[in-house]
């Protein structure tokens, strides 16, 4: 079987040790996709009441990876998240309870207002102290959909960026190739390692916990760092790009037509005018 | 019993001509009569019209008009039916899917008011955003209505917590087949010895009597705090014994943690997958891992807040252990998402079942489902034995899956033509008469319809049929209502 062997393909690396494969995962706190969404009293934020908080979806298939690499090859994966004291919570069911080793919760008030760069910036600096072979997120996350963070942590570290990656498979002992998907075709990507790659639909069907999981869950390693901690300042994620307002979308009013008629065929034929005349859709 | 006459002309039953375009509210486009025709026994007749009224008032005219002339009426909510109930034997259909509104809900009391033809998930949606709960779940409460449930006295996997449909409904008003209305209420005085103690609550009458004794048009009902929080796991055996084995340690555990208040298992529903339901869910199973090694599976849910949650599970985690289940592989699901991904997956089972019998309807063939429970301690014993009649008698493709800790576990079998019906059949009977032999229930929650009179027919004793018979006759003298359900009047 193919294996990883740092010592092949990290030589020169300070830190060269008899390992494996060490990937990082960015995991975010999110709203659930089918909590209903009502916007605070200051107008820019979302009224956490009643409303269910998980792992975005596509950070799920990014931890789901990590994980199958990790089961095939051996190694170590690590999860990081920039967020509330509430995404512990969920590292521990999102993350530890599947099979993840140890995770890192960055935490600082000064994180509750930054823009983009400045959660990528404190999870940039969250990976260097982990120096990882690969870094995996969600190719956005489900509630601001940005699609930001992950390139910027790449451009921060100055590693190699895949986006919207559906398949990845090692190449080399020091590659990946990796599949996305792009208007009608699919390109293949050849990227070296160390890289970030960020995670698409399908690339996987993310794991249930495991009763155990959640058993061990408990035991293992989650650390809280400050941003001082990571050897950053308030002033490193000061917001550059300020979110002003939210507002929920106008509600539209019912449109649809029941159409009449004295028998099924003249039903038909006043679909099909309709659907040439008003709704021009033939 | 209508004889068509001249073009669209019908004599009802004391002579007299009508049409049905007559009926105020009367459908009678062929296709759209169509839609209302068949519900997922596989059994199928397509209404002399459709009438889907609005209003109690609008349901009160229908049928004065209807038990003038004599014409049937059969009630209908969404025809998630599986007995044949909700098929119209002849007649018209009553659909109540336009009466669905929630009226009212008080949360100092909790008591909601609601009309029959809400779909029963989306009841129970409404119910939930006032921040209360009403614990009835059917299978198939996505596909059915409020005022269904009532009619059969649906139940759920819930059920084993919770009970059925019954205990939570505090009145009713019904529309009888003479069009008058009745407003129903539970007499809810701690003790009652007036005359016999199944016809000592009215309104229990109504409950589960599957449309033959009037319309509802409205359903009053209990409801009960939302539980602190909830999680639901699936625990794997090798077989269905060891599956069964694990439900009884479960069920033992609490009843000795709930009557001494010591830590125990607390679970609300106890499900069995067997191995033919896991081979039917695995393609479609996703992200959630079946081992190869499983021969059967249990979900089970149990009301915990997250702070204890942990220590629940280390007690399930003990438990299937013990029960020699393959404990390592249990799958929980954490969030609403993926409880409700497990739902799916549980759904798949009767849907897929009722799929696949509907295909084979051309072929003379359906799905047969059993619905006889037993006491759990003799579910073991139940469960061999059908599984030896399904065999031996039928010998077709069958799966059982469901409501293991009621003792009530659904076996379907997939006829594939008339022969294999027949077989199906008599297997089916055979199981009823078992259960019956064993302390239990031939029907427990799919009520009896048009495919199980014979049944009910055979196995209940006649005097009990002809008292059942007394109070259909008392309200129903003309027999308008719904024929052939229970009582297997009409063939279709
Ligand atoms: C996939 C699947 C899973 C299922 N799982 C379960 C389960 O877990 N538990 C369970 O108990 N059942 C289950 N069922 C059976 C069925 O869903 C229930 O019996 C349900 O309560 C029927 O509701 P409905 O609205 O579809 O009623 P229908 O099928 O339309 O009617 C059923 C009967 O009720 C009568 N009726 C309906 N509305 C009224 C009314 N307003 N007034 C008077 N009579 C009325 C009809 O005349 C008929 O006799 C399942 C069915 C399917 C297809």
């Amino acid at each position: 079987m193919f294996c990883f062997c740092r010592r092949v393909w990290r030589a020169g690396r300070a830190y060269v040790e008899e390992g494996l494969l060490k990937i990082v995962v960015l995991v975010k706190l999110v709203p659930s996709s089918e909590a209903r969404i009502r916007i605070a009293a200051d107008g820019r934020s979302i009224d956490p009441a009643d409303v269910e908080l998980l792992a975005s979806a596509y950070d799920e298939y990014a931890v789901e990876a990590a994980l199958q690499l990790k089961e095939k090859f051996g190694g170590e994966v690590v999860a990081i998240s920039a967020g509330p004291d509430k995404a512990a919570e969920m590292l521990r069911k999102s993350c530890l309870a599947l099979g993840v080793d140890r995770a890192v919760l960055v935490r600082d008030p000064a994180l509750d207002r930054t823009d983009t760069l400045g959660t990528a910036r404190a999870l940039a600096a969250a990976c260097r102290r982990e120096t990882p072979d690969l870094i995996l997120c969600g190719k956005l996350a489900i509630d601001q959909e940005n699609a930001a963070v992950g390139p910027q942590v790449a451009a921060l570290l100055d590693l190699p960026h895949v986006s919207v990656v559906s398949n990845l498979e090692p190449s080399s002992e020091s590659a990946f190739v990796v599949h996305r998907e792009i208007e009608g075709g699919m390109e293949e990507i050849e990227v070296s390692l160390p890289a970030v790659l960020t995670a698409n639909k399908g690339m996987n069907e993310p794991r249930y916990a495991s009763l155990k999981g959640i058993m061990t869950a408990k035991k293992k390693p989650l650390d809280t760092v400050d941003l001082a901690a990571l050897g950053l300042d308030a002033q490193a994620v000061a917001p550059k790009a300020i979110l002003v307002s939210l507002k929920t979308p106008p509600v539209r009013a019912d449109q649809g037509i029941i159409i009449q008629g004295e028998s099924a065929a003249a039903k038909v034929a006043e679909l099909v005018r309709l659907l040439f005349e008003e709704a021009k859709a033939l | 019993m209508h004889e068509e006459t001249t073009a669209g002309r019908r004599e009802g039953v004391r002579g007299e001509s009508f049409t049905l375009e007559d009926l105020p509210g009367a459908v009678t486009d062929p296709e759209i009569c169509g839609a209302y025709a068949a519900d997922a026994s596989g059994l199928s007749r397509v209404p002399d019209a459709v009438v889907r009224p609005q209003s109690e008032d609008e349901v009160r005219e229908l049928l004065r008009v209807c038990s003038a002339r004599g014409i049937a009426v059969t009630p209908q909510g969404l025809r998630s039916s599986t007995t044949g109930a909700s098929v119209p034997a002849r007649g018209i259909v009553v659909s109540l899917e336009r009466m669905a509104r929630v009226l009212s809900i008080d949360p100092q009391r909790r008591v909601v008011v609601a009309e029959p033809g809400i779909v029963a998930s989306e009841f129970k949606a409404r119910v939930r955003e006032a921040g209360l709960f009403y614990p009835v779940d059917p299978t198939s409460e996505a596909e059915c209505t409020l005022g269904g449930t009532v009619a059969c006295n649906a139940s759920g996997s819930r059920t084993y917590r919770y009970g059925p449909t019954r205990g939570y409904v505090r009145a009713l008003r019904v529309v009888l087949a003479d069009g008058s209305v009745r407003e129903v209420r539970r007499i809810s005085s701690d003790k009652n010895s007036t005359g016999y103690a199944g016809l000592q609550n009215p309104v229990d009458i109504w409950i589960g009597s599957e449309g033959t004794l009037g319309v509802v048009t409205q359903v009053e009902l209990d409801l009960l705090l939302l539980p602190p929080g909830v999680f639901g796991a699936l625990a794997f055996f090798r077989d269905w014994r060891a599956a069964v084995g694990f439900v009884q340690a479960a069920d033992a555990s609490r009843r000795v943690s709930t009557a001494s208040g010591k830590a125990g298992l607390r679970p609300r529903c106890l499900e069995l997958f067997d191995h033919g339901s896991l081979d039917l869910v695995r393609p479609d199973a996703g992200g959630l891992r079946i081992p190869a090694a499983a021969g059967a599976a249990v979900f089970f849910e149990e009301e915990v807040s997250t702070e204890e949650s942990l220590s629940a599970m280390e007690r399930w985690y003990a438990a299937i252990e013990e029960a020699e289940g393959l404990a390592d592989d249990t799958v929980v699901a954490q969030s609403e998402a993926e409880q409700a991904e497990l739902k799916r997956l549980r759904h798949a089972l009767p849907a897929g079942m009722n799929e696949r019998g509907a295909r084979a309807v051309s072929n003379g063939g359906r799905k047969v489902s059993t619905d006889f429970a037993v006491p759990l301690d003799k579910l073991p014993q139940m469960m061999e034995e059908a599984y030896t009649i399904v065999r031996e008698i039928f010998g077709g493709f069958h799966v059982a899956y469901g409501h293991a800790g009621n003792g009530h576990p659904h076996f379907n079998l997939l006829a594939e033509d008339a022969a294999g019906l027949t077989k199906a059949r008599e297997a089916a009977r055979r199981m009823a008469e078992r259960a019956l032999d064993l302390g239990g229930t031939m029907a427990a929650e799919h009520g009896i319809g048009k495919v199980k009179s014979a049944l009910y027919r055979r196995l209940y004793p006649v005097w009990l049929v002809e008292a059942s018979l007394g109070i259909k006759r008392a309200l129903d003298p003309q027999g308008i209502l719904s024929p052939g359900n229970i009582f297997g009047e009409d063939e279709i």
